[in-house]
């Protein structure tokens, strides 16, 4: 296989235009967010591989850490907007647990797991962190999601637990372990059947760009490993901060965050 | 021990005061009574004794203490509030009942279940009640059952609100004569219900309506 041009591209259009019609045709309303998720999915690309480009002419620590920080801020927003029920800080919280995790894992990786020469090298670098920010970002935001939505739900079963004794973790903790649960739902998910049913996305673009399979699958599993235990960090530290800022030292609700969600 | 406490006040948005300056002591084997208005912060003031809501101004002591952040939970086991709203528990009654002796600061506490059954005998309900599933019951024996769960734990204190408003008239006394039975206890009990309070005691406090009052 050769270089892609435009001509693949807009080859590849055609399906697009393709099911756009069936749609049109069938009423079914789905034609504008397909052509405006093409639209989008394209000029972001193309964008992306511009400024990787011009990127990678780069070098330096001071460049790969602000990268890191502005993906970093684009992944909270983005995750916070998943996020159902806002509420004051909601944003730092999620930014924060983002960052630290993936801070962490993140030089793990760049120094110990798949050391890099010099380590900040940013071909390869940024493709990392970027991956494992896009997981992290999913894991956080499913479980705001779904703890917000169990403070509200359960106050009062909450309440009832607290009055009769219960430490604010003690009244928690099932929610909390559902929350993070949920957050972790599908790496976990598509770790089980990796390879079996598909092929993932990386290893897929090595394979096509002609490393040898084994070679692409010892990457998968080192990435799978990093982006399932990020995954991890991130979704507990949200939790967890969220938990402390809405139930207080008192063991209660913190009535300001909480009429905000409620 | 006794629990005290020293010139509440509590506002709402920091504009307008819910409640004032209050102040109240209550010992062993007490029994209080409170009635007022609907919307005048009486559920606030029993959530404020235990701490479950914050307040502006004020001090609450249990014993000689004051109570704070670390000590909350171990002053909310001897001194239980109760609100009006049926449980929302999904489970069975048995395991509603449960829940509260697992929080590591009832671990001392046993559920004994003769002590159970003669509750249950008490308030005329059948043994299969505790294999209810809890969405099921009607309001007033949700209400019940809080009351029956809390009895169970012994606690030295009782912050009332409301706590058989759902009940039917009989339902009503059988609880009342549970919940009064120990008398070494002290309770605070909010009602609107005047024959409630002429049934079990000769006075009441009546709660005084705020809200008009702006801070300057």
């Amino acid at each position: 296989m050769g270089e892609l041009t435009f001509i693949n591209i807009l080859y590849s259009l055609g399906l697009i235009v393709l099911c756009s019609g069936i749609s049109l045709f069938l009423g079914l309303a789905l034609e504008k967010k397909i052509i405006l998720a093409t639209v989008r999915s394209c000029l972001q690309l193309a964008l992306l591989g511009y400024v990787l480009t011009w990127l990678f002419t780069q070098n330096g620590p001071w460049v790969f850490f602000f990268v890191f920080m502005f993906m970093a801020l684009v992944a909270s927003q983005t995750a916070m907007k998943r996020v159902s029920r806002r509420h004051k800080g909601l944003f730092w919280v999620t930014y924060a647990s983002i960052f630290f995790s993936s801070f962490l894992t993140g030089s793990y990786t760049l120094f110990i797991s798949i050391p890099q020469d010099p380590w900040f090298d940013i071909t390869r670098s940024i493709p990392l962190i970027g991956m494992i920010l896009g997981n992290s970002l999913t894991g956080v935001s499913l479980t705001m999601d779904k703890l917000t939505d169990h403070l509200a739900l359960k106050k009062n079963e909450i309440e009832e637990s607290l009055s009769l004794g219960a430490t604010r973790f003690e009244a928690c903790r099932s929610l909390l372990v559902d929350s993070i649960q949920t957050g972790m739902t599908p790496i976990l998910n598509s770790m089980m059947v990796v390879g079996l049913v598909s092929i993932p996305g990386m290893m897929t673009g090595q394979l096509l760009a002609g490393n040898s399979p084994t070679q692409a699958s010892l990457y998968q599993m080192a990435i799978l490993l990093i982006i399932c235990s990020t995954s991890y960090l991130s979704t507990l530290m949200v939790a967890l901060i969220s938990f402390v800022r809405f139930l207080n030292s008192f063991h209660r609700f913190d009535g300001e965050l909480m009429e905000e969600i409620l | 021990m006794n629990l005290k406490a020293l010139n509440l006040s509590k506002t709402f948005d920091e504009l307008e005061y819910i409640f004032k300056d209050l102040s109240l002591e209550i010992k062993a084997g007490d029994l209080i009574f409170i009635k007022g208005k609907s919307g005048s912060g009486k559920t606030l003031f029993l959530k404020s004794l235990c701490l479950l809501t914050d307040f502006q101004e004020g001090k609450i002591f249990w014993g000689d203490k004051e109570v704070d952040g670390a000590d909350v939970p171990h002053f909310r086991s001897e001194v239980h509030f109760l609100n009006q709203f049926p449980t929302p528990f999904q489970g069975t009654v048995l395991d509603y009942i449960k829940v509260p002796f697992s929080f590591n600061l009832n671990k001392k506490k046993h559920l004994d279940l003769e002590e159970l059954n003669s509750f249950l005998k008490d308030l005329h309900l059948k043994e299969d009640f505790l294999k209810k599933r809890v969405p099921h019951l009607s309001g007033g024996e949700k209400q019940l059952l809080k009351i029956i769960r809390s009895l169970l734990l012994h606690p030295k204190g009782l912050l009332l609100d409301e706590p058989t408003s759902s009940m039917d008239e009989e339902m009503k006394k059988r609880a009342e004569e549970l919940i009064l039975k120990k008398k070494e206890r002290f309770i605070i009990w909010v009602t609107h219900d005047e024959a409630q309070i002429q049934r079990n005691s000769k006075t009441f406090y009546h709660f005084p309506t705020l809200k008009s009052e702006v801070l300057a």
